[in-house]
């Protein structure tokens, strides 16, 4: 019973909030970038700010709103790629076996000798600040992740009859691939994507916190984050609010992952 | 069991070397000329030919690869592009001043994830095994960095109970006292998220132990029910355990950077965000290969210690 509410809970959390990104279009709101010089830094509740201005006049409410698109859509394209990228890896890895498999793992196992934030930093010194980067970075140390769950998957598949049925039935290995073990695979797939998706919108942010994301003027909650640190003696509200999207985003993300995962596991059956 | 040590050593050293090699590349991936970078703008096209003979950059990439590896074994990972010193002496303080953190974080999280974990185990469905739960998902859900900011604000700015930057008071004598001081909010933040992992991971292999056979039977023969939990239970639970710990220690050295960054601490991770904004790669290099060879050592030690834990691993 407490299981589903939070489930319900963590649903209704990440509908509000894409909803709020999808409609940041057409809600009422003022230009994230527009400055009001004899406006900074106002409290929560001010005329004309709900949520405040930051060190720039800025309408906090705007930023936070449009910040969810470019937030949300960053963490959503890094664990696409690397669910794309690891899926393939995994798969190709577990069907082929042998050499293959051998030589892909030894490279999964090199790339998580490393903690992954330090991977992620590193991919980024090399490729550069910014956005775009920041998130390829992301998928790129996420890539292990799928791989290595989607081999499990497809290892335990690849004995089954049905497989071997549709061998004897001259069935090529893409055939095979694409329309007998691909479906299986779905449920663990998204069990592992709910749980990995808050964790790229952390990393993400994370990494325009220290400079190394968005980059000004790109209201990212993670910058947005950065901004307010300065100001925290004078004005609390400026890191405490984008701070609190990343958090509710992240819970009811995580609230949905963990009720998928108990209803997908055939082990809690 | 020394076939078992001999092959953790032989693999370690395998992925050591696999990791300077993932070091090395990353470095050649940044755009420009290194030359470039290191004698900057006007240089003349005479010093640049110059300085890439000098450090072998116009030499096929397995050699330079070979060329660099063998000072790095030597010690010598280069000279600071903006400090003008050897790399070494200056990461190696920092990432000192890391394990500090690390270390506070650990001691923070470990010990009392894994009581939470027995506790709310042995009483499952009890008020603290749902509190505990709770609290759980909501660590691992918070951002490290908002977390540190709000401690700075409650107990730094707000109540002006804890200093809320660096890892000394500027006047201070540097005593342990004031680095004690400095080091309660920072090592807070971060063992916010290995606490909550170290204490579902206890909760969940405890409970699997505590259905056992082999528990059942231990309470049959008239065992206190301490013996149960820490001699047949517990004791059960400590290879998964030690895997996770091992992990988290990884994740407390590297993870570190977002609270060097947020109290100022004067750590390796902060050292390595600075390098990268002012583009000074040895610096970076240098930082990120000792974190990811502490990091090799560490799983080794996990490995290792598996034989204390783990009767089966000796005997194999």
């Amino acid at each position: 019973m407490l299981g589903s509410q939070s489930v319900l809970i963590g649903a209704l959390i990440v509908s509000v909030i894409v909803a709020v990104a999808l409609l940041a279009p057409v809600l009422p709101l003022g230009d994230p970038n527009r400055t009001h010089p004899g406006r900074r830094l106002t409290p929560p509740l001010s005329p004309g700010f709900l949520v405040g201005s930051d060190h720039l006049g800025r309408d906090l409410l705007s930023r936070l709103v449009w910040g969810t698109r470019i937030s949300l859509s960053v963490g959503v394209l890094a664990t696409l790629l690397a669910m794309t990228a690891g899926t393939t890896v995994g798969l190709l890895a577990a069907y082929f076996g042998g050499l293959v498999d051998q030589v892909t793992m030894r490279a999964i196992d090199l790339v998580m000798a490393f903690p992954y934030i330090l991977l992620a930093i590193a991919l980024v010194a090399a490729l550069g600040p910014g956005l775009f980067n920041a998130m390829l970075a992301v998928a790129v140390v996420n890539v292990s992740f799928y791989a290595r769950g989607i081999r499990g998957a497809v290892l335990t598949l690849r004995g089954q009859d049905f497989v071997e049925a549709a061998r004897a039935a001259g069935a090529t290995d893409g055939r095979i691939l694409r329309q007998h073990l691909l479906p299986g695979i779905v449920a663990p797939l998204l069990v592992f994507a709910s749980m990995n998706l808050g964790m790229m919108l952390v990393e993400t942010a994370g990494l325009s916190f220290i400079g190394l994301g968005a980059q000004p003027p790109t209201a990212d909650w993670g910058t947005m984050l950065a901004d307010g640190r300065q100001f925290i003696t004078v004005a609390t509200h400026v890191a405490a609010v984008p701070g609190l999207a990343i958090f509710l985003l992240v819970l009811g993300l995580n609230l949905v992952g963990d009720g998928l995962r108990d209803a997908l596991d055939p082990r809690r059956r | 069991m020394r076939r078992y040590l001999v092959e953790r050593f032989v693999s370690a050293a395998f992925v050591l070397v696999g990791v300077s090699f993932i070091v090395f590349v990353l470095s050649r991936l940044v755009p420009g000329d290194p030359a470039q970078v290191m004698l900057g703008p006007l240089a003349t096209p005479g010093e640049l030919a110059a300085l890439r003979e000098q450090f072998g950059l116009d030499r096929p990439i397995p050699v330079q690869y070979g060329r660099w590896l063998s000072h790095v074994a030597q010690g010598d990972l280069g000279r600071s592009i903006m400090l003008h010193r050897a790399v070494l002496p200056e990461i190696w303080e920092r990432f000192c001043a890391t394990a500090i953190l690390a270390a506070g974080g650990m001691l923070l999280a470990f010990p009392l994830g894994v009581l939470v974990g027995i506790v709310a185990a042995i009483r499952p469905g009890s008020g603290l095994d749902r509190l505990s739960r709770l609290v759980a998902t909501l660590s691992i859900s918070m951002p490290a960095f908002w977390f540190g900011l709000l401690l700075a604000i409650g107990f730094s700015v707000r109540l002006g109970w804890l200093p809320g930057t660096g890892m000394y008071s500027p006047v201070g004598q540097g005593t342990l006292g004031d680095l004690l001081e400095h080091l309660v909010l920072p090592a807070i933040t971060l063992a916010l998220v290995p606490l909550a992992v170290v204490s579902r991971l206890t909760r969940s292999n405890m409970l699997d132990a505590l259905d056992q056979d082999y528990v059942r039977t231990a309470r049959a023969k008239g065992a206190s029910e301490v013996r149960v939990i820490a001699r047949h239970a517990f004791s059960n639970t400590l290879v998964a355990l030690l895997t996770v710990i091992g992990l988290q220690v990884g994740f407390l050295l590297a993870g570190a950077v977002y609270v060097e960054v947020v109290f100022s601490w004067p750590g390796i991770g902060f050292m390595i965000v600075n390098a990268i904004l002012t583009r000074d790669y040895p610096l970076v290099q240098g930082s990120v290969l000792l974190i990811a060879t502490s990091y090799v050592a560490i799983n080794l030690a996990t490995d290792l210690l598996y034989t204390c834990v783990d009767p089966r691993v000796r005997y194999t």
